[in-house]
């Protein structure tokens, strides 16, 4: 039996609100110039987004193992390069490597509504805020972790990273959760991230 | 080895959790210890065999060269793959009887195109290269396993059988809500793979086998090959400080026990399962026999999604839309590679209740095979319904069919020889069912006799080859009441006798009466009426029509296949009472500026519509355009640049001013001529195109011709484009720090190729220092900056 622990979080994309306002506000339009037919699109945007989606979550949990100043996953042959990672990490014994999901319905819903440009973009903005709600629900339902979500690409942790820890977590086989070669992650409206323990 | 269709077949159980076990750690390329730790590998197809499987799988899963090289550049295929087989075959030949060995593929690793970006001829040559290396290392049969992805799994069942002799059985893996990430159900995966000619086909990985049990009845229903399953000891869980599988040997032994006596004749394991998983198996299936198995004969076609199928009386509705005869908007799309028009219609026609859709790019001027195949994939991507391939050339055909994700219907194949003996050998080989249209070297018959004759030679042809009867289908051709109007008679009593003497299926081409006539809304509903009542089963027909419609949701309700009428009853308001007005965004309560221009300002489509038809009295669409369309839109632009403006309120005008605009180009013999073309591209490695489509819209309002690449476009094609058309300005997106690099590449190749072009680019990531970087004249922050760079560009 392997030593870690783990887990599969299914997310109930009911449980998941996102506000039209808030969706205006990430489309750039402040709060005063929010009119009542906007908002409806953001409305109806936030629906299709919402059937859309199958959120999911994965999760693993890992001892951080110290060597100097290199930093890497117990267990694995997988390094947390660079200093930012470190700085983020500090004083925890171990962390929590996951990965969250909308899954590809949510790819094929965008695709079908490209020949329309405005609902796309709202689908699309939809779907953003969707994805980031997942995750903090994920969060919840995870062990205790003592830091905010820190995720490849962000500081010094280089992008190239998100193929191992996908890799860690089965993602692939369990999400659906592939890299393209250029290291985009398919279905786009996706996170992994690490969070610190105690 | 045994024959799976007499007696049972038993696999191995789990690699990866052996190995695990083991002391492989995470992170390192499981495959890579057929080399550098062959006994360990060894040692655990040796317990298996040892445990009682008839058959070990080479450790060869992840052996493809996309997922080698993620982990280990430096290992080869076929080093690995060969060394893989071998481990397996030393350990079969030390179990002292018939033990065969398997060739492992899993997926790529990677989601094909178009949501992905993995063609699917590049998929096809990855898993060909596994093939070939197993087969030449001495493999007993294929396993293509822990497929999501029905495309992808094809491709690599194409792989197997076009790359060696072998028997291939082939396994997908399916979630909790009983569908694969994709969508795909059990019965369109079984339907697909049965007709495709996998040796055995079925379920692995997904779920435990309590959960799986459901989903294999499904399989056994529709499979007409032997059907295998693998499940999981069920998900990994936490129980206090350990991880636990749900379910014991014993449990699992039992379920299986389970599967075996409703049919399933290939068991084993998959993840969290182990040699007593294996040896319990064994112990159930020795000195039993298979439970007998009469798979059933039936008409069925499958999609992405699931199914399509004729039972009984059912009838099934094709939708004709996506076919370019006589549709001058999609004539347009399709000469401009303009997908996303195709695609909204396969989702309007689905909305609308069609069961299938015909799709057809039969233009003179295109590359049709090229075109076919394309719009296959796009609609297959975002639809779930099967599709029709339509065709009169054999390589458009079969270039589509070959990508197709599920089992196609082809039409057409007709009685003429050189249709028969090019059309038939495709429907054969791709596990299509193929309309037969009743017209050979004499044309057509003007006889039901006659007809009758020709759609039982395409019968017996087909039955000849090996096509099953139930695949078969026969239109038995509308001729135009205005023209032939004895005719019509003849093809309604062509259909009866067809479906009596024949006992096949028939589709008919139902609006073709009426041409000519007035009415035809009218002709066309009371004549599919009349076909239903000749034994039609599938009309072809505009399912956004409502009329038609009408006719089928009563006919359904007739025949029996809308039981209780609830489906009728349902629609009826909207049959009784005139349509309602579609249902608009509740009216602004700001108080808008009224006029053409306040309009658009403010967003409202239906009042600039308005506006533009009442100024069509008295001015020419150009003076419109120029004196009112465009100005309005460079008053958006500056008031979003000052801040007045956001972007869902400029992306609201700009879908004004195209009401505005599709309105006049809508003007017959109106002279709406570009101002200039430009091209678009998101660059090759990223696939985000909303920004470059919201970009075109401006464009396209602005009056300029834009030809849109796409997304994920390799910097050749940008290249050839740019200098086919002559195009003065190129726009280039990228969205993601990994991909600006390939906007660098594309710049300089255009500068290479000497293409006379000026560049923009934007995305995300860019800003006007990166944007000098990768060597482009204009960085554009939002769209209404590139319009501005246009006006630029061409008013010079």
């Amino acid at each position: 039996m392997e030593k870690s622990l783990r887990g599969l979080i299914p997310i109930d994309p009911n449980s998941l609100t996102v506000a039209p306002e808030a969706l205006l506000q990430a489309m750039g339009c402040p709060a005063a110039a929010q009119t009542a037919p906007l908002r409806h699109l953001a409305e109806e945007a936030v629906r299709g987004a919402g059937r859309a989606a199958a959120p999911q979550a994965l999760w693993r949990k890992f001892e951080l193992v110290r060597e100097g100043d290199a930093l890497s996953l117990g267990g694995t042959a997988v390094a947390l390069p660079g200093g930012d990672i470190a700085a983020h990490l500090r004083g925890c014994g171990s962390c929590i490597v996951f990965a969250v999901t909308l899954g590809l319905g949510t790819e094929r819903y965008l695709a079908g509504l490209a020949a329309d440009p405005a609902a796309a973009l709202y689908a699309d903005t939809a779907c953003s805020l969707l994805i980031e709600e997942a995750a903090d629900y994920a969060e919840g339902e995870m062990p205790r972790h003592t830091t905010w979500r820190y995720s490849p690409g962000y500081g010094d942790l280089p992008l190239t990273l998100q193929g191992k820890l996908l890799s860690l977590l089965d993602a692939p086989r369990r999400l659906g959760l592939t890299l393209t070669d250029s290291g985009l992650m398919l279905p786009r409206k996706s996170i992994t991230a690490i969070v610190g323990c105690a | 080895m045994k024959d799976c269709r007499s007696s049972f077949v038993l696999f191995d159980g789990a690699m990866g959790t052996m190995l695990q076990a083991r002391g492989l750690r995470g992170g390192e390329v499981p495959e890579a210890l057929n080399l550098t730790h062959p006994d360990v590998v060894r040692a655990i197809h040796a317990e298996y065999a040892a445990a009682g499987a008839d058959v070990i799988t080479a450790n060869t899963f992840g052996a493809n060269r996309r997922k080698l090289a993620e982990g280990d550049a430096s290992l080869s295929v076929e080093a690995v793959v060969s060394a893989g087989v071998k481990l397996a075959r030393e350990a079969a030949d030390r179990a002292g009887r018939d033990v065969a060995v398997a060739l492992d593929i899993g997926p790529s690793g990677a989601l094909l195109e178009p949501l992905g970006t993995l063609s699917f001829d590049d998929a096809y040559d990855l898993f060909a290269e596994v093939v070939r290396a197993g087969a030449a290392a001495g493999a007993d049969l294929v396993l293509i396993e822990t497929m999501a992805d029905l495309l992808e799994a094809k491709a690599a069942l194409l792989a197997a059988k076009e790359n060696c002799d072998l028997p291939v059985f082939v396994t997908m893996t399916f979630s909790a809500d009983g569908r694969t990430f994709l969508g795909t159900d059990p019965a369109a995966a079984a339907v697909t793979l049965s007709s495709l000619g996998a040796d055995a086909i079925g379920l692995n990985c997904s779920l435990g086998p309590v959960e799986a049990l459901p989903l294999v009845r499904k399989i056994l229903d529709y499979a007409t090959v032997p059907v295998m399953v693998q499940p999981n000891a069920g998900l990994p869980r936490i129980e206090g400080e350990k991880t636990v599988y749900d379910i014991t040997p014993e449990a699992f032994v039992e379920t299986c026990s389970a599967m075996a006596a409703e049919g399933v004749t290939v068991l084993g394991g998959c993840c969290g399962t182990s040699p007593a998983f294996i040896r319990g198996l064994r112990q159930m299936l020795d000195g039993r026999a298979p439970a007998p198995r009469t798979p059933v004969r039936r008409t069925v076609f499958a999609g992405t999604g699931g199914v399509v199928e004729l039972a009984g009386a059912n009838i099934a509705v094709i939708g004709e839309r996506i076919n370019p005869t006589g549709k001058k908007k999609l004539k347009e799309a399709l000469r401009n590679h303009d997908d996303a028009y195709v695609v909204s219609e396969a989702i309007a026609q689905q909305e609308a209740g069609a069961d299938i859709l015909d799709v057809n790019a039969g233009l003179p001027e295109l590359d049709e095979p090229a075109v076919l195949r394309r719009l296959v994939g796009a609609i297959q991507a975002v639809s779930p319904l099967p599709l029709q391939i339509d065709s009169s050339d054999p390589a458009a055909i079969e270039a589509a069919v070959r990508v197709y994700c599920g089992k196609p219907i082809i039409n057409s194949v007709n009685g003429k020889e050189e249709s028969l003996v090019a059309v038939l050998p495709i429907a054969r080989r791709y596990g299509a069912a193929v309309v037969g249209l009743t017209l050979d070297e004499g044309g057509i018959p003007d006889t039901a006799e006659g007809r009758l004759a020709i759609a039982r030679r395409i019968l017996d042809r087909a039955l000849a080859l090996g096509i099953p009867r139930e695949d078969v289908l026969i239109d038995c051709l509308v001729l135009t009441a205005s023209t032939n109007q004895a005719q019509v008679r003849e093809t309604l009593r062509a259909v009866s006798m067809v479906k009596r003497e024949l006992g096949l299926r028939t589709v008919l081409g139902v609006s073709n009466v009426s041409f000519g006539l007035p009415a035809r809304e009218t002709l066309n509903a009371t004549f599919l009426s009349a076909a239903f009542g000749a034994g039609l089963d599938m009309p072809i027909l505009n399912p956004l029509a409502a009329p038609y419609r009408n006719a089928v949701a009563a006919y359904r309700v007739i025949c029996g296949q809308d039981a209780g009428a609830a489906a009728f009853i349902e629609a009826a308001p909207a049959m009784v009472t005139a349509a309602a007005p579609a249902a608009n965004a509740p009216a602004a309560a700001d108080a808008a500026p009224e006029g053409l221009a306040g309009y658009i300002l403010s967003g409202r489509k239906k009042e600039t519509a308005e506006a533009v038809r009442t100024m069509l009295a008295d001015l020419p669409p150009m003076e419109i355009i120029n004196g009112h369309l465009i100005p309005a839109l460079d008053e958006v632009g500056v008031r979003f640049a000052q801040g007045k403006l956001f972007l869902p309120q400029l992306m609201a005008s700009a879908d004004a001013a195209k009401a505005g605009f599709e309105l006049l180009r809508a003007v017959p013999n109106a002279e709406t001529e570009t101002r200039g073309e430009i091209l678009l591209a998101t660059v090759k490695g990223d696939i985000h195109d909303i920004g470059k489509n919201i970009v075109r819209m401006l464009l396209e309002n602005y009056g300029y011709g834009v030809i849109d690449l796409g997304r994920d476009v390799p910097p050749e094609e940008i290249v050839a484009a740019a200098l086919a058309h002559r195009v003065k300005l190129v726009g280039l997106s990228a969205l993601m720090t990994t991909t600006v690099g390939a906007m660098k590449e594309t710049i300089d190749a255009l500068r290479a190729a000497g293409a006379d072009c000026r560049v923009m680019v934007g995305g995300a990531v860019l800003t006007p220092e990166y944007a000098k970087l990768v060597g482009a004249d204009f960085y554009a922050a939002d769209a209404a900056e590139a319009a501005r760079i246009a006006g630029e560009v061409f008013d010079a």
